[in-house]
């Protein structure tokens, strides 16, 4: 569904509203955004972003080891507190890059999830709907891209550099929403060149050639997969033939810039969502794996911090300097946080009502910390922000219609971020 | 095993299956009559059964993970035997392939990882496991014993390889046996690991009830060797405080360590015991208490919870039993209601494409099968054959309903599939680079026999230092420890000032210093090791070392004994002499990594040197046969393209004899492979990087090289029969009159576009060629 002007979109959404299930979406939610002063319903929001970079901290990231850290007491180990450059706001002492650049951050330390296993809880992070047998939800990125324009027409507008084999992708959406998945990033789209000695013409001809003997069997088999090889075959041939597919390729890149974000897969997959988003794609998710620390969080969490210290504080300063961070929105998040109390093996276990996630850029108000969580962090004291919400929150700075209801194939409806409410504070 | 069985296989026979009157009928015609009948009341039709093509494509990808190769597929084909589809069947269940195939099931279903629980130490319990559950699926073990030996495994990697299980997931008890429901029992408990859950009747007190009975296992070192050392210590601490004297006191203490402090001491042990963590699985008396939180009227936080199961029969606790075994013949009962279900549904799924029961791994308590008739069958069918998987397999494969055309329509989500046929899948990832390996190598369902060598060279790496570690007197692991512990001191400046130079680079924010300070850390860290690998082990293997000696010079010379070959013969040799040092350094970089000493690694090679070398000189025989066979003499040209050949090969070995999971980027990981995070987590789905992969990877050079299967099999036929070689080789059939005329015409408008690699290229890049009809 794509809207090539506000007026067809206004128009679309009081159809939508219409038949949001016989109740009035306008009227669900009263006065939200024209309290936060935006002067717009959550509805009808103007984008403040254009594109999402989105880290994803795989296996649960301990919020008090990182976002939420206390003063003291027993939940908190070895991990201290440090002073950021804004008055009040601290993080601990494995982020102390971040700490520097802490006017840009908008930190949420009051998300709460009510899933407390990894896969169902990633997926729900990723869908804002719970994990079920009958159906396949689409991930954030393949919604944006339903409802708006890819940047460039010959690039994915929607990538994941990362190895989780199980991504929601687009869910019950076609297929060409889905993420491209790039599982190296120092090793780029491998194979985007034609085998050696093919011609351009020769590959053509031999590719239609492919399609005509497929013909009978695509006819025979409608079926869902059988389309989405139909669809990759095109987009890879697109892709192949962009001129900007140089935009995968991180040896372009001086080697002090990627000094800078970490030798590492995440700092370089971090590099590659900038050069990305530089050329268009609009919704890039990294993923770092290895927060799942039942064992030796203390060991653990520091390695895995360092990581995400270096490659999200260069990645800002990077933005910044590129005068993109205006309108690209980071968001760091995670399927759970974990416990206050450290287990017999120096690790937490996994801590789903309460836990840490972040925005910076693409509108958001840095300088900020949204929701308080008690003096163990085990417990919100206050703003409580679900899943749903987080999610309502990148549609909203991307403009979504989140009202918006779009049905299954299966007629069943859903609407992007599960009527979330924004947490339009974030943006002033 | 301890389990007891009362049923066998006769019992079927003997009696009319489910009562039903009339004549006999075998198993797969009771599971087409129950199909069938389920189909009529919801006025469907079954399809019609499948041509011999499709056929034998389907049951191979099925079987055995691959495509057959062309003459399997036409000698089947050609075939007028009435019986020759069960006889296929019977062929291919059990065979080298079948192994593979069922090991990458097994290895998406149970996570299984070379790098077992995802540290780096933890690679020769990976390899361990690997082997142990292929041998499990070679000699057919019954899925109850199965079962049952993973979840009460218990003792050291090289002694019972099934420890894997456990060590999967290393130090944590709770997760581990959420795993387990999941798996076995089809039954997702993890939410009621913090609150009741909230959809199913499951209790936070029920799943601790569970809990309680795997809870003794411990992962975690806990030799009981450390704490005899201490005690010792202890002693040893009193009696020179008891004479009393200073003089003494001092004497006393120099000689025996004298004041130790027990911190230090446990800090040592922790570092000696270092190489052998991820090994061992001890059951203690440890257990199970309530979280903090506990937020429910039952009990009282803290509270200590006893075994006990949530539904079933109750596990039998008699004073003989541990915990553990009784969870284990609980859990494997024919009279646990979920056991043999899920195992039955799973499999159903596996050659059907959707189970009788969907999700398969999802049960709650008001789940039912929407045939319950077929479910209750194929469950008893299970019981019946004492849990033979192949028996199992064997009757589903040859039912009509598995033979029956693919459904046209894909199953709608949610709602129920009558089964009219299988539906049609894209083959997994391991079938797509399995398909690809067939169409290249001969023998393309051979174990690789140098893997086996290289889990069996891991294994004994840590066993070798696990012994000379537990050989030790406490006494001698008392100095050892303070040996040690005086290492450690020597080195905590060093590491305390790094920390530091860590700590400023950390508050100065320098990104560079921090790294360099962090590698400066690890730098101190490998010193230690290398230190105690010294002083700690030598002792115990030196004694070793020198009963293998003798054997290793003894294999040396016989092996390179060379000089009866003509001027070629001595020359190829050579050249895969070559080719094997870098295997042997490919090896011994691996063993190398894994905390062990030169002379641990000396040992290795002496005791495995004889297998050693009988695997090089197979490959030079090999080698050899290969080249007279293929023509290949003093041709440059020849010469090197074979060379080629041989780098192509080694990069294809099965999917199942590759690390798992592949890496990052691999041609299977980006058409779905599990990266064995979570239960299940192979995908299907489609993706660019994937038409990328086919369209310009080197897949396409790999199939036309001038040795691969396809191209020598070109040889000697009529360049007109290329299209059917090529057609029957990759898709099983003959092309169709239209296919036909289609490359027909294509070669008129184009007269060079008909060579091998041309039409190979096209038919790997159909849908036809990746999905399983």
């Amino acid at each position: 569904m794509k809207f090539d002007s506000e007026s067809s979109r206004r128009q679309f959404l009081s159809k939508a509203a219409k038949s949001f299930l016989g109740v009035s979406a306008l009227s669900g939610l009263p006065g939200l955004a024209r309290s936060a002063g935006v002067g717009a319903s959550p509805l009808k929001q103007i984008a403040t972003a254009k594109n999402v970079i989105y880290l994803y901290m795989n296996g649960g990231m301990s919020h008090l080891d990182t976002f939420d850290p206390k003063s003291g007491g027993e939940c908190m180990g070895p991990t201290k507190q440090v002073r950021t450059a804004v008055d009040g706001m601290v993080l601990s002492d494995n982020l102390p890059l971040l700490a520097k650049q802490a006017e840009k951050l908008a930190i949420i330390n009051s998300m709460t999830s009510t899933q407390g296993a990894h896969k169902q809880g990633n997926y729900f992070m990723h869908t804002s709907y719970e994990l079920r047998s009958s159906i396949r939800h689409p991930a954030m990125g393949a919604w944006l891209l339903k409802f708006q324009e890819k940047n460039n027409p010959t690039l994915p507008g929607n990538v994941m550099i990362g190895n989780d084999s199980n991504h929601p992708g687009s869910g019950f959406f076609e297929s060409s929403l889905s993420p491209l998945v790039i599982q190296d990033p120092e090793g780029g789209l491998q194979n985007s060149e034609m085998p050696r000695g093919l011609s351009q013409g020769r590959f053509d001809f031999h590719r239609d050639l492919a399609q005509k003997l497929d013909a009978p069997f695509v006819e025979r088999y409608d079926q869902k997969n059988v389309r989405a090889y139909t669809d990759m075959y095109e987009d890879a041939v697109k892709l192949m033939r962009s001129k900007d597919l140089a935009a995968f390729d991180i040896s372009k890149e001086s080697d002090a810039a990627r000094e800078l974000y970490g030798k590492n897969s995440f700092g370089q997959g971090c590099l590659l969502a900038r050069r990305l988003v530089e050329n268009g794609v609009r919704y890039v998710e990294v993923s770092l794996n290895g927060w799942d620390t039942h064992n030796s969080n203390f060991v653990n969490v520091p390695e895995k911090a360092g990581e995400l210290d270096v490659a999200f504080s260069t990645l800002l300063k990077d933005l910044e300097l590129r005068g993109m961070l205006d309108e690209t929105l980071i968001v760091l998040a995670t399927e759970f946080g974990r416990t206050p109390e450290i287990n017999a093996n120096e690790g937490r276990d996994h801590h789903p009502q309460a836990f840490s996630c972040v925005m910076a850029g693409g509108g958001i108000r840095g300088g900020k910390v949204y929701g308080k969580t008690d003096e163990r962090g085990s417990k919100i004291l206050e703003n409580p922000v679900r899943v749903q919400d987080l999610n309502a929150t990148i549609g909203y700075a991307l403009g979504l219609p989140l009202d918006q209801v779009l049905y299954s194939p299966s007629m069943r409806p859903f609407t992007v971020a599960d009527k979330g409410k924004p947490v339009v504070g974030l943006f002033v | 095993m301890m389990k007891s069985r009362f049923l066998c296989l006769a019992v079927i026979f003997a009696f009319p299956i489910l009562g039903t009157a009339g004549p006999k009928i075998s198993p797969e015609e009771r599971i087409d009559q129950l199909v069938v009948k389920q189909l009529r009341e919801n006025e469907l039709k079954p399809n019609k059964l499948t041509s011999d093509e499709v056929f034998v494509r389907r049951i191979y990808l099925d079987l055995i993970g691959r495509i057959p190769t062309r003459q399997e597929a036409v000698a089947f084909i050609e075939s007028a035997d009435a019986e020759k589809r069960s006889k296929l069947i019977d062929s291919l269940i059990g065979s080298d392939g079948y192994v593979s195939h069922q090991y990458n099931y097994w290895a998406d279903l149970l996570r299984a990882r070379t790098t077992l629980s995802g540290n780096g130490n933890s690679a020769p319990a990976g390899y361990a496991y690997e082997m142990w559950l292929k041998d499990a699926i070679r000699e057919n073990k019954p899925y109850d014993d199965l079962v049952y030996e993973l979840v009460t495994a218990s003792g050291s990697t090289w002694e019972n390889p099934a420890v894997g299980y456990y060590i999967r997931d290393f130090g944590m008890p709770l997760d581990n046996l959420a795993i387990t429901s999941q798996v076995f029992l089809g039954t997702q408990i993890v939410c009621a690991q913090c609150h009741d859950h909230p959809f199913d009747e499951w209790t936070q007190m029920d799943y601790y009830h569970l809990s309680a009975f795997t809870y003794p296992l411990v992962t975690t070192n806990g030799h009981p060797l450390q704490k005899q050392a201490l005690n010792v210590g202890k002693k040893t601490n009193r009696k020179a405080k008891k004479k009393g004297k200073q003089a003494d006191m001092e004497m006393t203490s120099m000689m025996a360590g004298g004041n130790d402090d027990e911190k230090d001491l446990k800090k040592a042990f922790s570092e000696i015991f270092f190489p052998v963590r991820f090994n061992n699985v001890v059951e203690t008396r440890r257990q199970l208490r309530l979280p903090h939180d506990y937020q429910y009227d039952d009990a009282n936080p803290k509270d200590k919870v006893d075994p006990a199961t949530p539904f079933g029969n109750e596990a039998v606790l008699s004073g003989a039993s541990s915990p553990l075994t009784a969870f284990g013949e609980w859990l494997t009962s024919s009279e646990n209601p979920r056991f043999t279900k899920v195992m039955a549904n799973r499999l159903w799924k596996k050659a059907m494409g959707v189970g009788v029961i969907e999700p398969v791994d999802d049960f709650k308590s008001g789940t039912t099968a929407h045939n319950p008739e077929l479910m209750e069958y194929l469950e008893k069918l299970m019981v019946d054959l004492d849990y033979d998987l192949q028996e199992f397999q064997r009757v589903l494969y040859n039912t009509k309903t598995y033979q029956r055309e693919s459904n046209l329509e894909e199953p709608v989500p949610g709602a129920p599939y009558y089964f009219a046929g299988p539906i049609l899948r894209r083959m997994t990832a391991e079938q797509v680079w399995d398909s690809i390996v067939a169409l290249v190598l001969e023998n393309p369902d051979e174990p690789d026999a140098e893997r086996k060598l290289l889990a069996e060279r891991k294994v004994l790496t840590v066993q070798l230092i696990a012994e000379a570690i537990y050989d030790q007197s406490p006494r001698q692991m008392l100095e050892n420890a303070r040996e040690v512990s005086a290492i450690q001191k020597d080195l905590s400046e060093e590491i305390e000032l790094a920390q530091q130079k860590v700590m400023q680079a950390r508050e100065e924010g320098d990104p560079d210093l921090i790294r360099q300070a962090s590698s400066e850390v690890k730098e101190i860290r490998k010193r230690l090791a290398n230190l105690i690998e010294e002083r700690v082990y030598r002792e115990g293997l030196q004694d070793k070392l020198s009963e293998w000696e003798p054997v290793v010079f003894a294999n040396d010379s016989e092996s390179t004994d060379l000089s009866t070959e003509d001027a070629f013969l001595t020359e190829l040799a050579e050249a895969v002499l070559q080719d094997d040092r870098s295997f042997d350094e490919g090896m011994s970089e691996i063993v190398g990594s894994n905390e062990g000493s030169g002379i641990v690694n000396q040992l290795v090679d002496a005791i495995t040197a004889e297998k050693r070398d009988a695997l090089i000189e197979q490959r030079v025989q090999n080698d050899k046969r290969q080249k007279r066979k293929w023509g290949i003499a003093k041709d440059k040209k020849d010469r090197s393209a074979y060379r080629n050949f041989k780098q192509v090969s080694k990069r294809l070995k099965r999917a199942s004899e590759i690390n798992s999971p592949a890496p990052p980027g691999h041609f299977l990981r980006e058409f779905g492979q599990s990266d064995r995070e979570l239960v299940e987590n192979a995908s299907d789905q489609a993706s660019i990087t994937q038409a990328l992969a086919m369209l310009n990877g080197p897949t396409l050079g790999a199939v036309t090289n001038k040795y691969s299967v396809l191209t020598r099999d070109m040889k000697g036929h009529n360049f007109k029969d290329r299209l059917d070689i090529i057609y029957m080789s990759m898709l099983s059939r003959l092309p169709t009159p239209e296919e036909r005329a289609i490359f027909r015409n294509a070669w008129e408008a184009d007269p060079e576009s008909g060579t091998v690699p041309g039409i190979v290229w096209t038919l790997l890049n159909t849908r036809q060629f990746l999905f399983i009809q």
